[in-house]
């Protein structure tokens, strides 16, 4: 009979997850409801979460960071009831209630040899980090002169030991040694782990001030972002700290929210307002309430501007996601294709002829983008684009710098009336076989920098380049006539 | 080894979220700055990769750094003190900075 807790991971998360974590926690799973806690407290509910795993190697970074809860657990039971302060004074330290204020803080200068004072206690550190002092119970024994030559874990190094934690989701610590930078890595006594100051120590400290002490030990997944409640997401975008995942949820500021589906569609890192049609940033909306924010201060995003003024909003679902239909006031109308995370993977608009800088910079998942009658692409378009196979520019004559700097799977490119190609054209691509440019008269430095694959090159008009990749360097002298260039 | 990060974003807490460029791997540090312009969205930081890694025996969080003047520049360079220097790259000049610890 399958054990409860992998029904529910398999209902929630998948099979082959499922299998990965019978696999990994059979002595877990002989308690019940113990993993699937663990799993649901940490990861959102999620079919990709096997294959973000896998594919990134981190299947046994996986483990170790379930197992490290399941280590928390055993601490508990060890040390239950204690303090941080019991512990402390068992280890033969007092420590000073958490620092406050500044004046807090320079309270202990005191214990410090000039010179070897903390930047603590220059005046900034209570923004980042919470801030502890301990000092061990006959500090005024242990003088500095009797310690000529200074190791970091010696009984003056230790003696004074300021205990501080990261304002962040996880809670770095750091314990600072007295010496400070009289010794190597001196923000790293007791190696950042308070059980080895005594055992039981960090746990104490996570119950008894709410901390996520991950110990120096971190878990992470590319293209997720972690709550402050521990959770994994997977996001689609991330922009000024604005996570945009599936499902209509946004994580600012490690709060998860949900955009009520009948109000707002999130695409990429757009809202679409489906009572007034129109498409904002995500950042546009009050997370707070729900509502598009009454003021919003003045911002350019060029995919937006490339809709125009926006008449009316259809959406229609299909096997792969969805297709929105946008009907300008003027113009033909403007379809974006979603896959199923809402993610941008098709963009087709006859209206625009002008593509400002930096169009779509963030997206990863365009594969087609049809822009016909676009005279002009601005700089830093689809920047770190890797997906876009097919592209219609047809009538662009000018493209700026850093365009699909980052794509690697155009295979075949034709830009009939393209004349001036800017710096770091397709960068990195490695892909790209054939390349039709029959009027580009001027090519910039880093065009293609990567590419040792290109075949075919046509730009037979081509007067001006500075082009820095010997291999493409060498096609074009085989393609065209070298007379009528000049570097 | 050096990596060059470009900074994406500055959150509350003095978060710096860098991006390797190439890689697109993306960072999130706490950095302070003392007698030194903070570092805008754009800029770039040159730092030891060593300081990205949270198993480094190092590491820490946050990291402090001031202005390195010539005859630290020239010891650290001499000495390989990679953990110990950074550069920041931003449109008008390059500032060399120093770990400072506490």
């Amino acid at each position: 009979m399958i054990n409860s807790d992998l029904k529910y991971i398999k209902k929630h998360y998948g099979e082959k997850f499922a299998h990965l974590c019978r696999d990994l926690f059979p002595t877990i799973l002989e308690t019940e409801g113990l993993l699937k806690d663990i799993i649901t407290k940490h990861f959102a509910p999620s079919r990709n979460l096997y294959y973000d795993i896998t594919k990134h190697g981190l299947v046994d970074d996986f483990k170790d960071f379930v197992y490290c809860f399941i280590n928390l657990e055993n601490d508990t039971m060890q040390s239950v009831g204690l303090s941080p302060e019991e512990l402390l004074l068992q280890a033969g330290y007092i420590l000073y209630p958490e620092c406050q204020t500044e004046a807090d803080i320079q309270k202990f200068i005191k214990y410090y040899a000039s010179g070897e004072e903390l930047c603590t206690f220059g005046g900034r550190r209570l923004t980042t980090c919470r801030v502890w002092f301990a000092v061990k119970e006959n500090v005024d024994e242990i003088k500095r002169e009797n310690f000529p030559h200074p190791t970091r874990q010696d009984e003056y190094g230790t003696s004074v030991i300021s205990i501080q934690f990261s304002r962040t989701g996880n809670n770095y610590l750091s314990i600072k040694n007295r010496y400070n930078h009289m010794v190597n890595n001196p923000d790293a006594t007791f190696s950042n782990d308070l059980d080895n100051i005594i055992p039981g120590l960090s746990q104490a400290f996570a119950q008894h001030y709410g901390l996520t002490i991950n110990g120096g030990k971190n878990f992470e997944i590319p293209n997720y972002v972690q709550t402050s409640n521990g959770e994994f997401i997977k996001y689609n975008i991330e922009h000024d700290n604005i996570y945009c995942c599936a499902n209509n949820i946004i994580v600012c500021n490690g709060e998860e929210r949900q955009l009520p589906p009948e109000k707002f569609l999130l695409f990429d890192n757009y809202v679409l307002d489906l009572e007034t049609s129109r498409v904002l940033p995500a950042n546009a909306i009050d997370l707070k309430t729900n509502r598009v924010k009454s003021y919003l201060p003045p911002y350019r995003d060029a995919f937006i501007e490339s809709l125009g003024e926006i008449k009316s909003a259809k959406r229609v679902l299909n096997k792969d996601g969805m297709k929105i239909i946008l009907t300008p006031e003027e113009g033909e109308p403007v379809e974006i294709d979603l896959n199923n995370r809402n993610q941008i993977v098709g963009y087709s608009n006859t209206n625009v002829e002008i593509i400002g800088n930096d169009f779509l910079d963030y997206n990863t998942t365009l594969t087609t983008l049809s822009v016909p009658n676009a005279k002009e692409i601005g700089s830093n378009c689809l920047y770190f684009n890797t997906t876009l196979t097919t592209l219609d520019a047809s009538n662009a004559t000018k493209f700026g710098s850093g365009f699909l700097n980052n794509n690697n799977s155009l295979t075949t490119l034709y830009l009939p009336k393209a004349e001036i190609i800017s710096n770091a054209f397709l960068y990195y691509n490695n892909s790209l076989r054939e390349l039709y440019l029959p009027n580009v008269q001027f090519i910039d430095m880093l065009f293609l920098n990567h590419n040792t694959t290109l075949k075919k090159l046509y730009a037979p008009k081509l007067k001006t380049y500075s082009i820095t990749n010997e291999y493409i360097l060498n096609l074009i002298k085989k393609e065209i006539s070298s007379d009528s260039l000049e570097r | 080894m050096f990596v060059s990060l470009k900074i994406i974003s500055i959150n509350k807490n003095n978060e710096y979220v860098l991006q390797n460029e190439k890689s697109k791997k993306q960072h999130t540090l706490m950095l302070e700055f003392y007698n030194v312009k903070n570092p805008k969205v754009g800029d770039r930081l040159f730092i030891s990769k060593n300081l990205l890694d949270i198993n480094f025996e190092g590491f820490c969080q946050p990291y402090a750094f001031t202005v390195a003047d010539e005859n630290e520049i020239e010891k650290f360079a001499h000495n390989n003190f990679d953990n110990e220097i950074a550069v920041l790259f931003n449109s008008n000049n390059k500032t060399i900075l120093k770990r400072i610890y506490g």
